[in-house]
């Protein structure tokens, strides 16, 4: 593993049984990302995008080969380490936003340090700042159904910062909004991203410009090619 | 890392947040406490008025020997010269028995007092109509009073007084019969006595037509006897035992002394004892039934509410959140439902129980209120928490075992 490299996943495959039939979605991948890199995966849907993203995350695991994260080996790790490795390293945007219906805007920020040393005024001093930078300040209070689809994926990028995260993970962040929209997250996202030296691994299988990345992999039919 | 002010937190706002839930799961804690509360305190409330009701109910009998058995040690037989008369009890002849073994009763731990009476049919020397006396113990106790006459049995005149002599009562239908009245003076055996009250003793196992005290009696039939004279002896024993449950084991021990003894009594103490019984396990049991109801709603409204939430407990862990916060998260969630639901069912019970009549809630028409065990309401709160930790614990731990991937890719 390069001394640069923040992840790594050597030859991953992941086998799912559906209605008794093994299917091998991922088929041997290797990817390695450096620190800071902005990495966008593309690709169909149903080709195993999501899969990989859930993989290097800890949220799901490999049926075979290896993960890195930033020199410690998740393969064999428990729930609640992959938990801490999360809570304290990685951030993670949804397609769906996945915010919590029932907290606001600034409670679902929070959310993402909560029962760690942080005490609660310096969460909510945090989170204010961060959703601040998102233009939020004045949608603290608001729930996500009070808020449009673009804003709620603003709080949802904001969380993913709240822990100061060495990576970010964002599944199909643009998904289901409008050029416009799109837009707007996707400045949201990468805007900080540069500025704090965050890596990012972005999977999309919509319009997405290519060009903020620092390479393209393109997934198909469970193996990743680097786009050239 | 868990902070238990960010999970109580966190825990309100959810119940909050999910109002009608929160507040169903509430009202049931709270009807479950109440109900338990009530019942249990109504359960022995009733159960100490039923006591004191039971003690005076199919607790006494009377015990003698018939005449026709073989003589035993402290039993024997005593015949008058005249054969119309004797010692009976309902018509039977009997043995006397010696006073010796109603000292031996009454050291009985189910015999709450025994003492010795005279029950003898003798021939009328004036119309030479046959008729019975009975002779009691001038200290009037509660054998006596149970078993034979009591003061609440006079219709006219008094009760004979212990100090007094030469006074009898008599049965009300014997008195009419032969159209005796109050102050009227009576012979019997040759000896003058003054009528000071009719009574009606109903179906007291020892009743007689005429009432007096034992020593009065005795004195008639030795004279009956002839020269064969009672040697502090009686025919019966008049037994009050120490509750209605005990009546057949204070007869065992008596036959364990004298076994050719028969008993008479009213023959409900068993039905009391039973109706007592079955009144107090019906209502154990209704209040077990809505306890164990109470508790499997509250399961499978905890349950319920943790399904429908699957995809955030999913994000929470996307997001790093470790099983330990997840399972304190939900079991806090149900712990404050069952702590609010069980203080105001201790509170709800406890108006009810102070102020609704007694009659209304078991039935019996007593003044005041149904007193309230502190430790009945502590039990019930206690109970509404350990509900609380296992209808958040199971449902916890199926949320904690969770994979995030499959909460949030089965949305």
């Amino acid at each position: 593993m390069s001394e640069n490299a923040i992840i790594k996943c050597e030859n991953i495959t992941k086998n799912f049984k559906i209605k008794k039939r093994e299917i091998q979605i991922l088929k041997g991948i290797n990817l390695s990302v450096n620190k800071g890199e902005v990495i966008i995966i593309t690709g169909k849907s149903g080709t195993g995008k999501s899969t990989l993203l859930n993989i290097l995350g800890g949220l799901e695991s490999q049926t075979s080969g290896s993960v890195t994260f930033n020199n410690q080996i998740m393969d064999n790790m428990s729930n609640d380490e992959l938990s801490d490795l999360r809570r304290k390293n990685i951030g993670i945007i949804f397609q769906n936003f996945n915010l919590i219906t029932t907290w606001t805007t600034i409670e679902n920020v929070e959310s993402a340090v909560m029962h760690t040393r942080l005490n609660k005024s310096a969460r909510i001093k945090k989170a204010t700042a961060l959703l601040n930078e998102f233009g939020l300040d004045d949608r603290l209070d608001y729930l996500p159904a009070e808020l449009s689809i673009g804003q709620q994926q603003r709080v949802a990028i904001a969380r993913a910062f709240m822990n100061d995260p060495l990576l970010i993970l964002a599944d199909e962040p643009t998904g289901d909004v409008d050029p416009e929209t799109a837009q707007v997250i996707i400045e949201s996202l990468v805007t900080p991203v540069k500025q704090k030296s965050v890596t990012l691994i972005i999977a999309t299988h919509g319009v997405f410009p290519l060009d903020i990345a620092d390479r393209v992999f393109f997934i198909d039919n469970g193996t990743l090619t680097p786009k050239i | 890392m868990i902070t238990i002010i960010d999970t109580l937190e966190c825990a309100i706002r959810e119940l909050r947040r999910r109002k009608a839930r929160a507040i169903v799961n509430i009202i049931g804690y709270l009807l479950a406490v109440s109900i338990m509360v009530i019942m249990i305190n109504a359960i022995i409330y009733s159960r100490n008025a039923s006591n004191n009701i039971l003690n005076v109910t199919g607790t006494h009998f009377i015990a003698s020997v018939p005449a026709n058995i073989p003589t035993c040690e402290l039993c024997t037989n005593k015949t008058p010269e005249n054969k119309d008369e004797g010692f009976v009890v309902y018509g039977v002849p009997t043995k006397v028995i010696s006073k010796k073994f109603i000292n031996q009763v009454n050291k009985i731990e189910y015999i709450k007092d025994a003492s010795p009476a005279l029950l003898y049919r003798i021939r009328s020397k004036t119309d030479g109509h046959i008729y019975t006396i009975n002779g009691f113990e001038r200290d009037n106790n509660v054998a006596v009073r149970t078993t034979t006459c009591a003061e609440t049995d006079i219709i006219s005149g008094r009760f004979i007084n212990p100090m007094e002599n030469g006074v009898v009562m008599l049965e009300e239908a014997y008195a009419k019969l032969h159209k005796i009245n109050l102050t009227d003076k009576i012979d019997i055996a040759g000896i003058k006595f003054e009528v000071v009250g009719i009574i009606n003793p109903g179906i007291r196992p020892a009743k007689a037509d005429v009432y007096m005290h034992f020593d009065e009696a005795e004195q008639i039939i030795n004279r009956q006897l002839g020269s064969v004279k009672l040697n502090n002896e009686a025919n019966v024993v008049l037994v009050e035992t120490a509750s209605s449950m005990v009546q057949k084991e204070a007869m065992r021990a008596m036959k364990d002394i004298i076994p050719e003894l028969v008993f008479s009594s009213y023959a409900c103490y068993q039905p009391a004892s039973q109706v007592m019984g079955i009144n107090e396990t019906s209502a154990w049991l209704i209040a077990i039934i809505v306890g164990i109801f109470t508790m499997a709603l509250s399961l499978k409204s905890q349950l319920s509410s943790v399904i429908e939430r699957r995809r955030d407990i999913g994000i929470l862990k996307a997001i790093g959140w470790a099983d330990e916060s997840i399972i304190s998260q939900i079991l806090i969630e149900s712990l404050l439902q069952a702590i609010i639901g069980g203080f105001l069912g201790c509170i709800i019970s406890v108006i009810v129980l102070m102020f609704i009549p007694p009659k209304v809630i078991i039935g019996l028409d007593i003044s005041g209120h149904i007193n309230i065990s502190f430790l009945v309401l502590i039990a019930g709160f206690l109970l509404a928490l350990l509900g609380g930790i296992i209808a958040g614990l199971i449902p916890a731990f199926i949320a904690s075992r969770q994979k995030p991937s499959e909460s949030l890719r089965s949305l």
